[in-house]
């Protein structure tokens, strides 16, 4: 307990600057935005029923489409970073608001309306003076029901680097670590309480006709409210160094994708640099996969990130692997590509591999003598096995490999990464796909089978970098090189179970690993 | 009817005296009104003809649905006629904005339609407000009109309408139609929410303010006793069209269609009784 209050307040001054984050530009930009939007386009709408129809249909459909979908959706035309946040948590607040204004419009008292019209209310004045103030309290639980919704969704815009405090969420899920889930997801919904208590008062106090005696109460809790988030906003815990500082300093973008091998290699590459030359890196970790990477990288939004070979060749070029290809023939070709299209470059790979393994328990290994996919392969109809699903569909997963090898599994299970090693390790199933760097293979004592045809391709990890950034800083380059060929396929496992299993943060891994290798100066 | 009316000359002398009197004394004319609404099949109001002279109070006498708040409507146009004219002091209502026509009618509504976020002040202040009229000038009318209808100041003028009762509200409904002095006013069943004894007392109010205020009034309601005791002239009608307008000796003595004669039957001789005793 006493650790994870600790750890808690050791997180204090990034919990604030989340919380900021969330609040600002992930609920309040968001939901006055789209106030600014549905007011005006439901009042208009009021007397148009088609076009009533029409914007139900659509702002309900938007509603329908899965948030990670939207981001998605909006990643080639508004890249990473809160923008496209916004752009999506402003889609999602329209419904409710324009819903509830509609209706709030349309079902106010017909007799009230007609006293107002008999007795010359302009049609304007009567907007301002009557119809907008009856439905007041209405479009005011539409704009509750919009920001509980931001704050919820907003959690999920981690993944495009919107930051907020879905950041704590998705990094805790990385990281396996439930007390950085519980911080983020706790926060978010005490936020949500809060600001749906605050603007419940608000809605009872534009309710028409005296306000009564015990909305006393619930106005004295509301500014107490609003005057407690105020002050966690501002209050100085860190006094802003990081964030003010930074004009003056010179800045580099260091990114990584969300999980832990990723944070780890983005520490470290962060680390090495800020030590050695008088850089500040802004980390914009836990980005959502390769795709959203190289459109930040592409937009300038982030100056650098780690990618391995076999992605870059498969997912950001299209391309296969040609067969008698050596890693170095891949590394060339993807160099060559981003240089050509993009105006990257890559630095030499870290050292290891990072590639799919079968893998099966090492007591099962020793009894059976499996050494190689080949070994397993006669056997395999009497074997089970589970897979990501992400594996059994992909071209150099299950489908390639059954086909190279003549591989056909009794049963394959789809599983879940966490599931898949207990279960290996239990016995319960036979053969999982496993990262051949994955601290976990070390911690259940599992056994990695050699790809004898050599079928899947190399992931070797390596810097992916604009050269803009190198002209800017040449002394970046320096400090890249430094890390070729350092981390074994051994290391690297030993740095991820280090996080993984026993829990050390990754900014402390990178630390510990580089001062092993004297490569921090003090 | 002047006795010129057989030469052409007599003619136009005679059109010159009406229009003559027509200036000094209609306040509002009627002429050949229909109303269809969309997908109804008979009309509403069919061919209604009318007229009210300054001073005057008509009754619309009818029972439910027959067209009454229909007519009254198409006088403020909350609602446009199919064809015919309306003449307001003169003035054809289709060439006055909407806006001035109504602030220059006081129009009561059937179901009362007092604003539930304004207090009662407000509520009788609100044509003054949207008239421009200082703060200062408006609370001396809505102190004025209040003591009119009959409600301190002191105790109701900062209440909520849902702090009123039924009648008390159609009394605040009836001050806020007079507040901006409206020569006219239009009164849909004002009184309709109310039991025996208020609605009587409203109705002996009503009639000393209209003799206090000389204003001009056209009144509905589906209440024959109501219409006896308030009208000047009582309009009666049945399925949209006006069976027979007159005083109300007139009605009762010579009904000219079978329904009239009918409306007037029953009560005939109580009213006999109740129209001496209010002489
Ligand atoms: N907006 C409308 N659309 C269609 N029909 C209408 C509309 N307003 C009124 N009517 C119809 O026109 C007829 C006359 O209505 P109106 O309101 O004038 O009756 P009324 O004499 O005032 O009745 P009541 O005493 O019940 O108020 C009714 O049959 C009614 O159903
Ligand atoms: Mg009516």
């Amino acid at each position: 307990m006493q650790n994870v209050l600790i750890e808690f307040s050791g997180r204090l001054p990034d919990l604030q600057l989340k919380l900021f984050d969330h609040l600002l530009y992930l609920t309040a930009i968001p939901v006055v935005s789209a106030v600014c939007i549905a007011l005006p386009l439901a009042i208009w709408a009021r007397n148009h029923h088609v076009f009533q129809a029409f914007a139900l249909g659509t702002t309900g459909i938007m509603q329908t489409i899965p948030s990670l979908a939207m981001l998605a959706f909006l990643l080639p035309f508004l890249g990473i970073g809160k923008l496209p946040a916004i752009v999506a948590l402003t889609l999602y607040a329209l419904l409710p608001i324009f819903q509830n204004t509609l209706t709030a419009l349309r079902e106010l008292p017909s007799d009230v309306l007609e006293a107002a019209d008999g007795i010359g209310f302009s049609k304007h004045q009567r907007l301002w003076m009557i119809d907008l103030p009856l439905a007041a309290p209405v479009i005011m639980s539409g704009i509750r029901t919009a920001t509980t919704i931001c704050v919820g969704i907003a959690t999920l815009s981690t993944f495009i680097g919107a930051g907020g405090l879905g950041d704590f969420i998705n990094r805790g899920l990385a990281l396996d670590q439930m007390p950085l889930v519980l911080l983020g997801a706790g926060t978010a919904a005490v936020l949500a309480l809060f600001l749906d208590f605050v603007m419940e008062t608000v809605g009872l106090f534009i309710r028409p006709g005296r306000k009564k005696r015990n909305l006393r109460w619930r106005a004295i809790g509301s500014i107490v409210v609003v005057i407690v988030l105020f002050g966690v906003l501002v209050f100085p815990l860190k006094l802003g160094s990081g964030v003010a500082d930074n004009q003056d300093k010179k800045v580099i973008r260091i990114g990584s994708k969300n999980f832990t091998e990723q944070f780890i290699l983005g520490e470290i590459m962060a680390q090495i640099i800020e030590n050695h030359t008088d850089l500040y890196v802004e980390r914009i970790f836990n980005l959502g996969g390769t795709v959203i990477c190289q459109k930040a990288l592409e937009n300038g939004e982030i100056d650098l990130y780690p990618e391995y070979s076999g992605t870059s060749l498969s997912v950001v070029f299209k391309s296969e692997l040609q067969p008698g290809w050596t890693n170095k023939d891949i590394f060339k070709y993807v160099k060559a590509l981003y240089e050509k299209n993009y105006g990257f470059t890559v630095f030499r790979p870290f050292g290891f591999n990072n590639t799919y393994r079968l893998t099966v328990s090492g007591e099962k290994a020793d009894k059976h003598g499996w050494r190689t996919v080949s070994d397993l392969a006669q056997v395999a109809s009497s074997l089970e096995a589970g897979f990501t699903s992400e594996f059994i569909e992909r071209e150099d997963g299950l489908k390639g490999l059954a086909a190279a090898y003549n591989l056909h599994f009794r049963q394959v299970r789809d599983m879940s990464p966490e599931l898949m090693y207990k279960a290996v390790a239990n016995g319960e199933i036979d053969v999982i796909c496993a990262f051949s760097t994955d601290g976990r293979i070390a911690a259940y004592d599992l056994r990695t089978l050699d790809d004898d045809l050599q079928f899947f391709p190399p992931y070797e990890a390596m810097p992916v970098v604009r050269k803009e950034l190198l002209r800017k800083f040449p002394e970046v380059e320096d400090m890249l090189k430094k890390l070729t060929g350092l981390i074994s396929d051994n290391a690297m496992r030993e740095l991820n179970y280090k996080v993984d299993v026993e829990k050390v943060s990754p900014e402390k891994v990178a630390e510990i690993f580089l001062k092993e290798r004297n490569l921090l100066m003090k | 009817m002047l006795g010129f009316g057989a030469t052409p000359l007599g003619f136009i002398i005679e059109n010159f005296f009406v229009v003559l009197i027509n200036i000094g004394i209609y306040m509002l004319i009627l002429r050949d009104i229909v109303k269809v609404f969309p997908g109804v099949k008979s009309p509403a109001v069919d061919n209604v003809n009318l007229t009210i002279a300054e001073g005057e109070t008509v009754v619309l006498l009818g029972s439910s649905g027959c067209g009454k708040s229909t007519t009254l409507k198409m006088v403020n146009r909350l609602i446009e006629p199919d064809s015919g004219e309306i003449l307001f002091k003169q003035r054809p209502v289709k060439d006055i904005t909407h806006e001035k026509l109504r602030r220059s009618i006081g129009y009561v509504i059937q179901g009362i339609g007092l604003f539930p976020h304004w207090t009662v002040a407000d509520n009788i202040g609100a044509v003054l407000r949207l008239e421009g009229v200082s703060a200062y000038n408006r609370r001396k009318r809505i102190h004025a009109l209040l003591e009119m209808v009959g409600l301190p100041e002191a105790t109701f003028a900062e209440r909520y309408p849902e702090e009123l009762s039924g009648g008390q509200q159609q009394r605040v409904g009836v001050a806020r139609a007079l507040a901006a002095d409206p020569d006219l006013l239009l009164m849909d069943e004002p009184f309709g929410a109310l039991d025996g004894v208020n609605r009587e007392k409203l109705q002996k109010e009503l009639l000393l303010l209209k003799h206090d205020l000389r204003k001009t009034i056209l009144f509905v309601t589906h209440d024959l006793f109501e219409a006896i005791m308030l009208a000047d002239r009582i309009a009666v009608m049945h399925n949209g069209r006006l069976e027979q307008v007159g005083k109300a000796e007139e009605l009762i003595n010579a009904p000219a269609t079978p329904f009239v004669k009918q409306l007037f039957e029953k009560p005939a001789q109580q009213l006999a009784l109740y129209s001496k005793k209010k002489n």
